[in-house]
């Protein structure tokens, strides 16, 4: 194993197993500075370790760079979340995962999936490290 | 008994009813099946009781097409045959496997379940939900799921030359030939009957054998070899009238870390999916797509089972250091030696797991995937004679092992499938290696040394060497067992199946007059 691919799994497996749970505190990103949009860092708290999802989130950009701007990216995923900006701020953050990870299963589920360095992942939750970027 | 042919009068003759080819998984299960009988029972092997260098150097060829280890390497030329250096995992094939088999699962299904007993394995039960504890289950796919699971199960290993030499050194009806190599099966004019074997020592001695029934089971590549070789009748060799003889060879190929995964840190159960103990029995589940998928997709039957992070390479290890140094420094090729040096690391690697997992009690969470199928036979694939001679003056084998075309395709959607899955169900994720992650898996597609299919069974003499009693078709009173009959592959090890088919075939013998 190549020290590259060691530390993007590393990385992968800081982020939470890709499990995107609520259990620990999000730290303050060294990657990234706080976002001023309260939507967009609400949906950043569903990732746990943001180095990771910085990161994960850097690939799926340099494939997906019509979504760089946070505020689409967060309107994106809110529509497949299919809530509305109000929603996900008066939403707690467990019942948020809950529907975030609701949502990742059906995109495995329907196919929808993006191949970011051979990882597999849903399209949602690359969008979601997007964030982080 | 058993006699060293080399010790032999010149010009013996041996005779009796069943003369067997070939001490290894096959011959010894058929041998000893029969001991008791009241047929007399010769079983001619090759080699001596242990390795020698000599008896091995006979299993040399050339490989041509896709790589794989060189065929002295690959098979073992001593009593107990391959079995000596078997990794010891079992399962019978599934239902679906025997599509294109003259019969079915249930058919082989009681001669497994003897067979269970004769590889010293555990229960006779394949289902996962048997083989769930704390740490390590199978997971639940849901209804509708494109994949289900299955279970290997690993033998001790039985060394069958080992564990049954004495039943058959203590048979009154059963004499055990060492030293005595096949060079020759002579048949009537017609050449529809075999006459006799013509026999040789590696020191030159000469002798022959005489039964009313004679088996090959000296393995694929080798009863490919003999029946080729025995031309002074039939000129193609015998059984070969549709020149299928030596095609459709098929050996299983792994594809090591095709894929890794990151298991989502709750989900533990993955460790299922490992080769590990459940009481005293050694097991490994794997992974597998539904009959339904396999046809819509167009997947081969396939296994995907998991290896914990290694320390050195994407292998494993089961490759004991006496056996790889008999092997090994028996021969002086460079590449031998790093073969051998690989090998022992793998050892040190297997240690490494297991000590992880005794210590900490508690599977990694990153497993890199192992990839084994049964692709779909193709007669170009195939093994024939070369133009070099070995010590006895026999033809060398050329093998020319054949993948299909779409083999990475069929691997890879397997892998992105499975990532799939694993995703909606929350287990983990999964990477498809390649060579823009660093590690493209198509660079170490290696072999099971599983040599099937060449001589594979049909009920139709065009399109089958031996029909569904493994009898050569074109011959009244030779016999083959092995894999080579087998007319597809499954992706299991092919073990338990040889053993299986050799019961069946024992009863057959049986059912014929004496």
């Amino acid at each position: 194993m190549t020290s590259t691919r060691r530390s993007v799994l590393v990385a992968l497996v800081r982020a939470g197993g890709l499990a995107f749970t609520l259990g620990r505190q999000v730290a303050v990103a060294a990657t990234s500075s706080l976002p001023a949009d309260p939507v967009v860092a609400k949906l950043r708290s569903l990732v746990s370790d943001p180095v990771g999802a910085h990161c994960i989130g850097q690939i799926y950009l340099s494939q997906a760079s019509a979504e760089s701007d946070p505020a689409h990216l967060a309107s994106l995923i809110l529509s497949s979340l299919k809530l509305t900006s109000q929603d996900s701020l008066r939403l707690q953050r467990r019942a948020l995962s809950k529907l975030f990870g609701a949502e990742v299963r059906a995109d495995f589920a329907a196919g929808r999936t993006v191949a970011l360095n051979g990882w597999i992942l849903s399209r949602t939750e690359a969008r979601v490290c997007a964030l982080w970027t | 008994m058993i006699i060293d042919a080399k010790k032999l009068a010149p010009n013996f003759t041996a005779e009796a009813e069943v003369c067997i080819v070939g001490a290894g998984a096959a011959g010894i299960t058929l041998a000893r099946d029969l001991a008791g009988s009241n047929r007399k029972v010769v079983l001619m092997e090759g080699g001596d009781l242990s390795y020698t260098p000599e008896s091995q150097q006979l299993y040399a060829g050339d490989v041509i097409g896709h790589s794989s280890i060189p065929l002295d390497m690959d098979r073992l030329r001593f009593f107990g045959g391959t079995t000596n250096h078997w990794s010891g995992s079992c399962s019978p094939f599934w239902q679906s496997d025997f599509e294109d088999w003259p019969f079915g699962l249930e058919t082989l299904e009681p001669y497994y379940r003897r067979a269970h007993a004769i590889c010293q394995l555990g229960p006779y039960t394949y289902n996962p939900e048997d083989w769930n504890m704390e740490q390590a289950r199978a997971l639940n796919f849901p209804p509708g799921s494109r994949f289900e699971s299955g279970v290997f199960q690993y033998s001790p290993p039985t060394r069958f030359g080992s564990v049954y030499r004495d039943d058959l050194a203590s048979s009154s009806n059963v004499t055990v030939y060492l030293n005595a190599n096949l060079i020759d099966i002579e048949t009537a004019e017609s050449g529809r009957e075999a006459t006799s074997l013509q026999l040789a020592c590696l020191d030159g001695k000469r002798f022959q054998a005489r039964a009313r029934q004679y088996v090959l089971a000296a393995g694929g590549v080798e009863n490919a070899r003999l029946l080729l070789s025995s031309s002074k009748v039939r000129a193609a060799g015998l059984g070969n009238e549709y020149d299928l003889v030596g095609r459709y060879f098929q050996d299983h190929p792994y594809v090591r870390a095709g894929g890794t995964i990151v298991a989502d840190s709750a989900r533990p159960d993955l460790w299922f999916y490992t080769q590990h103990f459940v009481g005293k029995t050694q097991i490994e589940g794997y992974i597998r797509a539904t009959d339904e998928v396999m046809r819509t997709e167009g997947l081969p039957p396939f296994a995907i089972g998991f290896r914990p992070p290694e320390l050195l390479t994407p292998d494993f290890g089961g490759f004991t250091l006496p056996a790889g140094l008999r092997e090994r420094l028996s021969t002086d090729a460079a590449n031998s030696l790093t073969y051998f040096v690989q090998r022992l690391s793998l050892d040190v690697e297997s240690a490494w797991d297991y000590l992880h997992y005794k210590v900490w009690r508690k599977p990694p969470g990153l497993f890199t995937t192992l990839y084994i199928c049964g692709t779909e036979p193709d007669p170009l694939s195939r093994v024939t004679l070369g133009s070099s001679v070995d010590a006895l003056g026999m033809r060398r084998p050329v093998l020319d092992w054949r993948l299909p075309s779409d083999f990475e395709i069929t691997m890879r959607r397997a892998h992105e499938l499975l990532a799939e899955e694993l995703g909606r169900m929350g287990v983990g994720r999964l990477r498809l290696e390649s060579a823009a992650t660093g590690h493209d898996p198509m660079q170490d597609v290696s072999n099971g040394h599983h040599q099937m299919g060449t001589t594979r069974m049909h009920r139709d003499p065009r399109q089958g060497v031996v029909d569904e009693h493994c009898r050569v078709h074109s011959l009244a009173n030779l016999y083959i067992a092995g894999s080579s009959v087998f007319p597809s592959y499954a992706c299991d090890n092919p073990t338990m199946t040889i053993v299986a088919l050799a019961l069946r075939l024992s009863d057959h013998l049986r059912s014929l007059p004496s």
